[in-house]
């Protein structure tokens, strides 16, 4: 075996030597830019979709035009194929990520007249502790970050703490997809809080980032059962360095930050702003944060402001303080159309439910703002309604509940649109 | 290691078993047709007595006789005059085996009359109205071949492996697969051997022949065998056999360090009519084959340059498709069987006390694809199982015969995923990333689950012949199988704590079967009755505290069949059956299961499918040197409420749930084409076609199936067989024997997900073109084989499953020796 092993290290070594003689320039991915750099051709959107419920089974298509038309992926579509199951990223440059969740790779893709090439592939699993199932998520034009939290049983010190949470977050630099900086790993510490209400930190997503900080949405987990979790937390660390992490409360509202899939964070303005995941009768709140720091000055009950009791995991900021939200009302009739689109103005603090189709937008992710419009997919699900799923072009401006047309025409039935990118 | 322990006590006790045997005359020969053709499964017995032999596929035979003096050796066949010849044999007798050659010639009179009773009993099977595959494989015997690539030829069964030796094995019937396909070792689920103990475990010199039912099942399995059954037959000592001992022996040898060997050997005492057989097996491989699919990413390590900044490559894929060298992949398993009895009695025709025991160890290479290698993750498993079997015909009153078996095993299985390192494609540990606290395990957790298992199995079974031609019959089985798991690395309120998963199966099948016009028509109908009781403690870890939680959900169900056969002529026999077939629940489906993160799914419903075949055999041309036979079959299976993974979200996190969602329709044709040339030549071509549409027009939640009548993926739909064989005897020396045999086998490509959606990177399993060869040297005497065989001798990239890739170029050499 060891010989064996020699000799794969023989050609191993004899290899990268011939492929870093062999490089030139004209094969290096970096160079292959993506149509998107070409002014004259238009912008494409480029569209994820889940088959059959099969978290494994997601395609991606490309479109030129949200606003009408139709787009089928009977036939059509790239088979991302992870491990798992796959998140979508685009840039202002034109090129895709996609981080396969199971299998640990970052991949970047250019998409040129309706075919995807893998320009670059990366595996994340040995900066994030050797484990490939880690969550990414893009913050800006020049980072994703990647990150996650292992708890672990440990004896309880007489606290009645008996997990322990090692965060892990590693920031990749896009579009050149290479590691940036590395968060040596963090023992989240136990507060008060968590000592309290007997709980630890299970989940970490939705970074943002505002001047020098980094913040992260969290999500908490009960060991006791019997005692309700209160508060909304966060945690913060420095940046792009990621280093002096700190874990943070507010009591303005109850319920986890993480979001689903990232999307439950947005730095608007001077603040990064907050939903928590409310159960029961707990009110959907808007808190912000700054300088490493919660707002205490600073709240917006949605759920007041909407007369209606619901809760998200994911909202998209179509600019000046307007946002889109997806939002589930427990209390619908239709137990598979549960989620409707609220808008939210964070500086009038109002919110009006948009008459959209319910549907369901458990593990709907994304959407794009373009001009004063902003485009979403909704697919009502099932028999009940008509089932019409299109892109909706919400009115950005306008505070009707009607005000939006629909667009480009999806497939009907068993295909979830993940999110527009 | 008391495994081990046991293991050598049982070889002690086969050591002492061998001891004292009576010289026997060995009459060795052949069977031949007055055209010089070979009559396999011809009769050949001394006359007044019951010792006797059936003759192989090419005619010969092997005749122990324990009597001295003269004897007169009758051969008969079916539509053939018997004839007798006489031998002098006596104790000191060291001349080597007496030889005869019989010549038997066509007998037109009665040809009807004698129809039947000089059948093989494979042929006899596969004249029964089910549609049946029987192996025979006594021709097999000196190849070195796995039993699954034995099955992997038959028409209609695919075997799916993940890689060489030892690995996960899945076989589909006729498009139905995973637990709607039950494996049976001489009519005893083999999942109660443990799966220490795999088919591929069994010696293949210990075989009689496979049984492969396709669809439509006979009651005496009392299983729920949806898909069809595979029982594997191995070989009993029958009163009326001649020999009363035998002791054979094979080893082989192959590549990447693959061994094998058996030993199997029995032994009669005709007075005390005490039986004791054994059978030992080694089997171990590295199962370090080459792999160079386009799943092998070889990255950068270097976290920096030498000028001390990050390297931009870092963990960047810089190749891609290397050929690399599995390394964590060994395999080795070790078992013996031993039954002591008697047959012949008066109270009984046989009784025998068994035991088996086994142990294995398996090296785990990757996950389900070949994404990340791991280096040191493996699982190890032993059983023991003991067993009692009777067997009385004409018990209590004239034609009715009676079995009963009783079965206890006791298994465990353990996973071991500690390390913290990790590996490259190459075998070399993975550097660490300075700051980043590596966590234990390979796989995604840590683990070191352990599964125990207990499996009781009580099985009777009564026929009574009503009259020549009318028989009824009755079989129930009582399955009552306990399984436990404990995994102490897993997080507290993700363990099962020995939580108890009980299913208790009982299943009662009752049947009638008929001969009419002359044995011409066969007709049987049958009816089963499942009745499955599923039980769960579940221990769970609720604030602070250990609970118990119990479930239980009984569930009924009636299956039912038919199956007719018809011969027309002597050359053309039609089939068909019909059964509506069950695959009952499992505990972990209904009430879930922690550890696994599947949710209880308390209303689901039995799988199941109403199965139908139309073939026929025919013998299309038969002349004096050459035969040309047909064997085909039609098919049919609607399977309903199939029970299908998926996603639920509870909570925060995505668990699975097991739900009843589809509704399947898959129509296919198999056929094999047999072209004999005397004993020289025999080609085979055969071809199988399967068209599966998934026929659920809405989902659960009422939304359209964009894949409504698409072809179901995950599915080899068609595949194309054939071989050539050419056998020469007397080539170097009077008494010798050369076989050569070709076999070329074609996958076509198969959609890994749903083929409808999406047009780019779509994972398919790609089409195979695979070619096997084998050459066995059987020397004068008889005694001693030589072969050496070829698989994938093109060193194709051979895959059964999606990105899993299986060997290339595999040679090995094996070597079997029949002592007695």
């Amino acid at each position: 075996m060891k010989k064996v092993r020699f000799i794969s290290h023989l050609f191993l070594s004899a290899f990268m030597l011939f492929a870093a003689s062999c490089s030139d320039d004209k094969d290096d991915p970096i160079n292959q830019l993506p149509d998107e750099t070409d002014d004259s051709k238009p912008r494409v959107f480029h569209i994820a979709a889940r088959f059959d419920g099969r978290d494994s089974e997601v395609y991606m298509a490309g479109v030129e035009d949200l606003s009408k038309g139709s787009l089928s992926f009977k036939g059509n579509g790239y088979a991302i194929n992870p491990v798992r199951s796959a998140r979508v990223f685009t840039d202002n440059l034109g090129w895709v990520y996609v981080f396969d969740y199971g299998g640990g790779y970052l991949q970047k893709f250019s998409y040129n007249n309706g075919s995807y090439t893998k320009v670059k592939e990366l595996d994340v699993a040995p900066v994030m502790g050797g484990v490939p199932h880690v969550r990414p998520w893009k913050i800006n034009e020049e980072t994703i970050l990647i990150h996650n939290i292992i708890a672990r049983d440990i004896e309880d010190s007489g606290n009645g703490i008996n997990k322990e949470a090692d965060m892990y977050v590693t920031r990749m630099e896009i579009p050149l997809v290479a590691i940036a900086d590395i968060l040596e790993t963090w023992t989240i510490p136990a507060e008060a809080w968590d000592v309290e209400e007997k709980a630890y930190v299970f989940r970490v997503d939705a970074p943002t980032v505002l001047d020098d900080k980094i913040y992260y949405g969290l999500g908490r987990r009960a060991i006791d059962n019997t005692i309700p979790l209160t508060g909304m937390h966060t945690i913060v660390l420095d940046y792009p360095s990621l280093t002096n992490p700190k874990y943070i409360r507010s009591e303005k509202g109850t319920g986890n930050t993480n979001g689903y899939r990232g999307g439950n964070m947005h730095a608007i303005g001077e603040y990064v702003y907050q939903a928590n995941r409310a159960t029961g009768e707990n009110a959907t709140m808007i808190l912000r944060l700054k300088d490493g720091e919660y707002d205490n000055n600073w709240e917006f009950n949605v759920t007041a402001a909407l007369g209606e009791t619901f809760n998200t995991n994911n909202w998209y900021h179509a600019g000046n303080g307007i946002c889109y939200v997806s939002a589930q009302f427990t209390n619908a009739e239709d137990e598979n159309n549960q989620w409707g689109v609220v808008r939210m103005d964070l500086n009038n603090k109002t919110a009006i439910k948009m008459n959209v189709p319910m549907s369901d937008l458990f593990g709907y992710q994304n959407g794009v703002t373009i001009d004063d419009k902003f485009y979403m997919a909704v697919s009502p699900v099932g028999s009940t309604g008509e089932s019409a799923p299109f892109v909706y072009i919400f009115d950005i401006d306008s505070t009707d509940p009607n005000a939006f047309t629909k667009g480009l025409e999806l497939d009907k039935g068993n295909i979830f649109v993940e999110g527009i990118f | 290691m008391a495994m081990r322990v046991i293991v050598g006590i049982v070889f002690f006790l086969l050591s002492l078993s061998v001891f004292g045997e009576r010289p026997v005359n060995v009459i060795r020969g052949r069977v031949v047709s007055d055209n010089n053709e070979p009559l396999p499964g011809a009769t050949v017995f001394i006359q007044n007595t019951t010792q006797g032999v059936q003759t192989d596929a090419n005619g010969y035979f092997t005749l122990h006789a324990s009597i001295e003096g003269d004897m007169t050796i009758v051969a008969s066949y079916i539509g053939y005059q018997p004839m007798a010849k006489t031998v002098s044999a006596n104790a000191n007798n060291s001349g080597g085996p007496h030889r005869l050659h019989y010549v038997l010639t066509e007998n037109t009179e009665n040809l009807e009359e004698v129809l039947v009773r000089g059948e093989s009993r494979a042929a006899r099977i596969e004249r029964s109205g089910f549609a049946v595959t029987s192996v025979d494989t006594r021709h097999l015997q000196k190849k070195s071949a796995e039993i699954n690539e034995v099955l992997d030829r038959t028409p209609g069964l695919r075997v799916r492996r993940d890689g060489g030796m030892g690995s996960r094995t899945q076989y589909n019937i006729n498009g139905l697969s995973g637990s709607a396909v039950r494996i049976f070792i001489d009519g005893v689920p083999a999942e109660s051997y443990g799966s220490s103990y795999s088919v591929n475990s069994i010696p293949i010199s210990l075989i009689e022949r496979i049984d492969v039912y396709k669809g439509v099942v006979p009651i005496e399995f009392g299983n729920d065998a949806m898909g069809g059954a595979i029982n594997i037959v191995t070989k009993q000592l029958k009163n009326e056999s001649g020999s009363n001992r035998a002791l054979n022996a094979s080893y082989s040898y192959g590549s990447f360090n693959t061994h094998r060997a058996d030993v199997t050997g029995s032994w009669r005492n005709y007075k005390s009519g005490i039986t004791t057989r054994f059978s030992t097996f080694y089997n171990s491989s590295d199962n370090n084959y080459y792999v160079w699919s386009d799943d092998i990413k070889i990255k950068d390590y270097n976290e920096f340059l030498p000028d001390g900044s990050r390297n931009p490559d870092f963990l960047t894929i810089i190749d891609q498709g290397v050929k690399v060298r599995r390394f964590n992949d060994a395999y080795e398993s070790y078992g013996a069987k031993v039954d002591v009895g008697v047959t012949g009695k008066s109270w009984a025709d046989q009784l025998f006390f068994t035991i088996n025991v086994s142990e294995d160890y398996k090296e785990s290479q990757h996950g389900p694809r070949m994404i990340s290698p791991y280096g040191e993750r493996f699982t190890e498993g032993w059983t023991v199982a003991p067993a009692v079997n009777f067997v009385k015909n004409n018990a209590l009153f004239e034609g009715l015969n009676v079995s009963m078996d009783f079965q206890y095993s006791v298994s465990e299985r353990s996973t071991v995923d500690t390390t913290t390192n990790r590996y490259d494609w190459f075998g070399n540990l993975v550097p660490h990333v300075r700051g980043v606290t590596r966590l234990p395990g390979e796989a995604r957790n840590a683990s070191l689950n352990v599964n125990n298992n207990k499996n009781y199995i009580a099985r009777g079974s009564a026929s009574y012949n009503l009259n020549e031609n009318h028989l009824l019959g009755v079989n129930y089985s009582n399955n009552y199988f306990i399984r436990s798991s404990d995994d102490k690395l897993r997080a507290a309120e993700l363990r099962n704590y020995g939580s108890e998963n009980i299913a208790n199966k009982q299943i009662t099948g009752i049947t009638y079967q008929n001969t009419l016009f002359n044995e011409k028509l066969r007709n049987s109908i049958f009816a089963k009755h499942y009745y499955n009781n599923l039980k769960q403690d579940r221990i769970e870890y609720n604030s602070g505290v250990l609970d118990t939680i119990r479930y239980s959900r009984p569930d009924d169900n009636w299956g039912y069949g038919a199956t007719t056969s018809f011969a027309v002529t002597p050359a053309i026999r039609f089939n068909a059956s019909v059964e509506k077939a069950v695959r009952l629940v499992t505990a972990n489906e209904v009430f879930g299961n922690v550890s696994d993160e599947i949710v209880e799914s308390v209303n689901l419903e039995p799988e199941k499918s109403l199965n139908v075949n139309f073939g026929g055999m025919f013998t299309l041309h038969n002349s004096n040197r050459n035969q040309l036979r047909l064997n085909t079959n039609f098919f049919f299976r609607n399977t309903y409420d199939r029970i299908k993974r998926s996603i639920v979200v509870r909570g925060d996190d995505s668990h699975s749930v097991f739900n009843n969602i589809g509704h399947i329709v898959s129509k296919g044709v198999e056929a094999q084409l047999d072209y004999r040339i005397g004993v020289k030549w025999h080609f085979m071509l055969q071809g199988y076609y399967l068209d599966s549409r998934f026929m659920e027009e809405f989902a659960q939640n009422g939304s359209v199936n964009l894949n409504y009548k698409s072809r179901e993926p995950n599915m080899p739909y068609l595949t194309f067989g054939g071989s050539a064989e050419y056998n020469k005897e007397n080539l170097f020396k009077q008494g010798d024997r050369i076989s050569v045999n070709w076999y070329s086998a074609y996958i076509n490509e198969f959609h890994f997900d749903w083929s409808i959606i999406g047009n780019q990177n779509k994972p398919i399993v790609p089409s195979q073109f695979l070619n096997d060869v084998s050459i066995s040297y059987l020397f004068p005497g008889e005694k001693l084989t030589l072969s050496l065989d070829g698989k994938n001798i093109f060193n194709e990239m051979a895959f059964d499953n999606f990105a899993v890739q299986r060997p290339g170029r595999t040679l090995s050499a094996k070597i079997a020796y029949a002592f007695f």
